[in-house]
């Protein structure tokens, strides 16, 4: 079996930003390993990898030879520097890869992994990563090498020394050197006596992960497979309507999520999709939804969050969740659904989710500059059923997710429509826990309404109930659709609606 | 509207091709832009499925060379060349009604237009007079009362060679807003133009995402440090 030594090299973003930048490090980086294998040859292929880190990971670069074709690295982000997210990352990262080469025929040995610091890591328990990742030398051939800055505090570097083979100043200028020339001194022992038979191995361009690199959106050409999907197309599917995603970098929360009920007088129907945008660049699906019964009545939420905040799907969860708490308490103590108190749920959410982003970023954040790390709407609905089959709808919502009733195949919007007439559309929007103004609205729906709450992913396409949109949505929810055919209506393809889409819809019946 | 064909997002590019731009390889570096930005469209689906570019030269008159189109359907990349003095007039009054009648047209087709945004590249001072009042009708707009130019782009003007810093900053729309970015001094003209010809790409591709994802402010410029060498970016207030 061929053996190939992997390097991964973990950079935060924005390193090198005196050298060049982070581009020109990397270029550099690989250069010298170029060079070093031609020199040296030796008996494994070099490989590599770069897997940028601030207060998020993400791999910019797979593993691939040092001369193959490469998009140019361009990161973004800038600190806390949870170096013990990223370790754990790339354990899973070279779990993968070791994988994928197996796969392939090939065996890695010698793994060697640079990280570099540029200041010191905050937070997160790095120590018990990083001796994660260092005991992986139990398996395999591992070299940890750590490259400092001056900024990095002493504590630290002797932190560091428990796991790390080595501890070295970081100079941008030639990593490797820097690295003590550890490359290429050792040689990886061929464990497969048949290696003979396949003679000089030509040097050939061996890029190992078929899985697209997870890229900042706006700089880097990648190869995007649009896979084969079978939803339903409106109108123009566009350039991205079969774009499938690479995975988030959260595994609990996925791509989508759908959920349907059967109740006495009524379907439940739920489905959230990640959008085609957040699947292109790899990100988090950040809308949200949940529900609740309490006795009779139905409780209903769904929460989107404002994509300019990193966690904003934190938010939406913590949103939809203490909505339907909230309203379920309220109920169960007597309240009726026209007489919640819906400032409660916001003020409640608003506090909550101003806690959650003081947790991620570690900073003193107010509900004035939060935006940057978290921020929601949320729209939720109390659904009482009263006689004949009818029920009491009391919504409350701040922000542009949306209410529409289905009618004998006519939608009516019960909530204010997004941009009515503008000239030129505003994307800004209302959104916890900056405003904190609900507004609130009571209907009655007969027998045989539908109900519908969207996020504007929806919302947006629905313009003012019609066109073909709402016309292709009405023919197929004219009843309820099966658990994931509704999930493959919700995330049909259309022409730049790239947006995350959350529908939950509610079928009403007589239930005599 | 009766329904929403989808969300596009306008970007224009006004670039100077009086004689000047000859020099030092300046309209080679120009030339490029329009390359750049169709090859960061072709690794981008989700962009180019929502912006859209056009792009207008100026010099003692100013002409649509490109006008506003999905860059990905251009049969063939046009390129400039020079012709005479520098109008800053002329390129003010075509923008606007390029402007207002693609926008009005994107409108009638049931799309839902965001503001758009004009790349204003110039390598001189202007030589005609009066076009204070060409950019005056392009850009303001009284949201009160509903009177002035209401498609009024944001402007960011980009400034190589003998360009005037003073000038342009009064071409930065709206202030304190946009910005403007200029050449190092003592620095290359073309290079300087070909770093911001990145930003231009750059910036028309996260700007595209946060139409996409539905961001509050759509127009994104490059953060200080994510800034390329030999130009430096300003709001305009050093120079006023």
């Amino acid at each position: 079996m061929r053996s190939v030594r992997p390097v991964y090299v973990l950079v935060p973003h924005h390193a090198g930003d005196d050298a060049g930048g982070v581009e020109a490090m990397c270029g550099r980086l690989l250069e010298e390993l170029e060079e070093l294998e031609a020199v040296d040859g030796g008996d494994a292929d070099l490989c590599v990898a770069v897997v940028g880190y601030s207060w998020f990971t993400r791999t910019h670069l797979t593993l691939r030879s040092p001369g193959a074709e490469r998009p140019p690295i361009s990161l973004v982000g800038a600190g806390p520097f949870r170096l013990g997210t990223a370790a754990t990352q790339l354990c899973s990262v070279i779990d993968a890869d070791h994988e994928a080469l197996l796969e392939k025929g090939l065996l890695a040995t010698d793994v060697t992994v640079l990280i570099v610091l540029t200041d010191s890591p905050r937070g997160d328990e790095w120590e018990s990563a990083v001796h994660t990742l260092a005991s992986k030398r139990e398996t395999v051939g591992l070299r940890l090498i750590a490259l400092v800055s001056s900024s990095v505090e002493p504590q630290t570097i002797e932190d560091l020394r428990r796991f790390a083979d080595d501890v070295l100043p970081l100079a941008f200028d030639s990593l490797l050197t820097t690295a003590g020339g550890t490359f290429g001194t050792s040689r990886a022992e061929s464990a497969d006596a048949d290696e003979a038979e396949f003679g000089t191995l030509e040097p050939e361009t061996l890029v190992v992960s078929d899985a697209p690199a997870v890229v900042p959106s706006g700089s880097s050409e990648r190869d995007v497979e649009a896979a084969a999907s079978d939803t339903p197309i409106f109108g123009e599917p566009g350039r991205s309507g079969g774009i499938l995603g690479s995975s988030p970098t959260e595994p609990a929360w996925p791509d989508s999520a759908i959920d349907a009920m059967e109740l006495p007088n009524a379907s439940l129907r739920a489905a959230s999709c990640r959008g085609r945008s957040h699947r292109f660049a790899g990100t988090l699906r950040q809308d949200a939804y949940a529900w609740r019964m309490t006795g009779d009545t139905l409780l209903l939420a769904i929460a989107d969050g404002v994509s300019s905040g990193a966690r904003s799907d934190v938010a939406a969860r913590l949103a939809v969740d203490l909505a339907t708490r909230i309203l379920a308490d309220q109920l169960s103590s007597g309240v009726a659904g026209h007489a919640i108190d819906w400032d409660l749920i916001v003020k409640t959410a608003a506090a909550r989710i101003l806690r959650a982003a003081q947790n991620v970023t570690g900073e003193s954040i107010t509900a004035d500059n939060i935006g940057t790390v978290m921020s929601t709407t949320l729209l939720a609905a109390v659904v009482t059923p009263s006689d004949g089959g009818s029920s009491a709808v009391s919504l409350g919502y701040l922000g542009d997710t949306s209410a529409w009733r289905l009618r004998d195949g006519a939608w009516t919007s019960l909530t204010p429509l997004k941009n009515d007439g503008a000239a030129i559309a505003s994307s800004s929007v209302s959104a916890l826990p900056t405003h904190i103004e609900i507004s609130t609205i009571d209907i009655d729906l007969q027998p045989d309404d539908a109900l519908f709450l969207m996020s504007d992913g929806v919302g947006d396409a629905m313009g003012a109930g019609t066109g073909e949109v709402p016309s292709r949505l009405a023919e197929l929810w004219a009843s309820p659709p099966g658990l994931h055919t509704f999930g493959s209506h919700v995330d049909f393809q259309r022409k730049s609606f790239d947006d995350d889409r959350t529908v939950m819809g509610l079928w009403l019946r007589d239930p005599s | 509207m009766t329904e929403t064909k989808g969300k596009l997002i306008p970007f224009y590019l006004v670039v100077d091709v009086s004689y000047s731009m000859t020099e030092q390889g300046r309209l080679d570096s120009a030339n490029k832009i329009i390359i750049e930005l169709v090859q960061a469209f072709e690794a981008n689906p989700i962009i180019s499925d929502k912006v859209r570019v056009g792009l207008i030269d100026f010099s003692d008159d100013a002409r649509v060379v490109i006008p506003l189109d999905d860059l990905l359907d251009l049969q063939s990349i046009p390129s400039l060349s020079v012709r005479g003095g520098t109008s800053y007039g002329a390129a003010f009054t075509k923008l606007r009604s390029e402007i207002e009648r693609n926008v009005n047209e994107l409108r009638a087709s049931n799309y839902e237009v965001h503001r758009p945004a004009a790349y204003f590249i110039t390598d001189g001072e202007p030589t005609d007079t009066g076009w204070e009042h060409a950019f005056s009708a392009l850009t303001e707009f009284d949201k009160a009362t509903q009177t002035g130019f209401r498609y009024y782009p944001n402007v960011i003007p980009c400034g190589v060679g003998d360009a005037n810093p003073a000038i342009l900053a009064t071409l930065i729309h709206p202030k304190g807003k946009m910005k403007m970015f200029l050449q190092k001094e003592g620095g290359d003209p073309a290079k300087a133009l070909s770093a911001m010809i990145e930003i231009i790409v750059s910036s028309t591709l996260s700007s595209g995402t946060n139409v996409a994802q539905g961001k509050g402010d759509a127009l994104q410029l490059p953060l200080p440090e994510d800034l390329p060498a030999d130009i430096e970016m300003s709001d305009g207030d050093d120079y006023l």
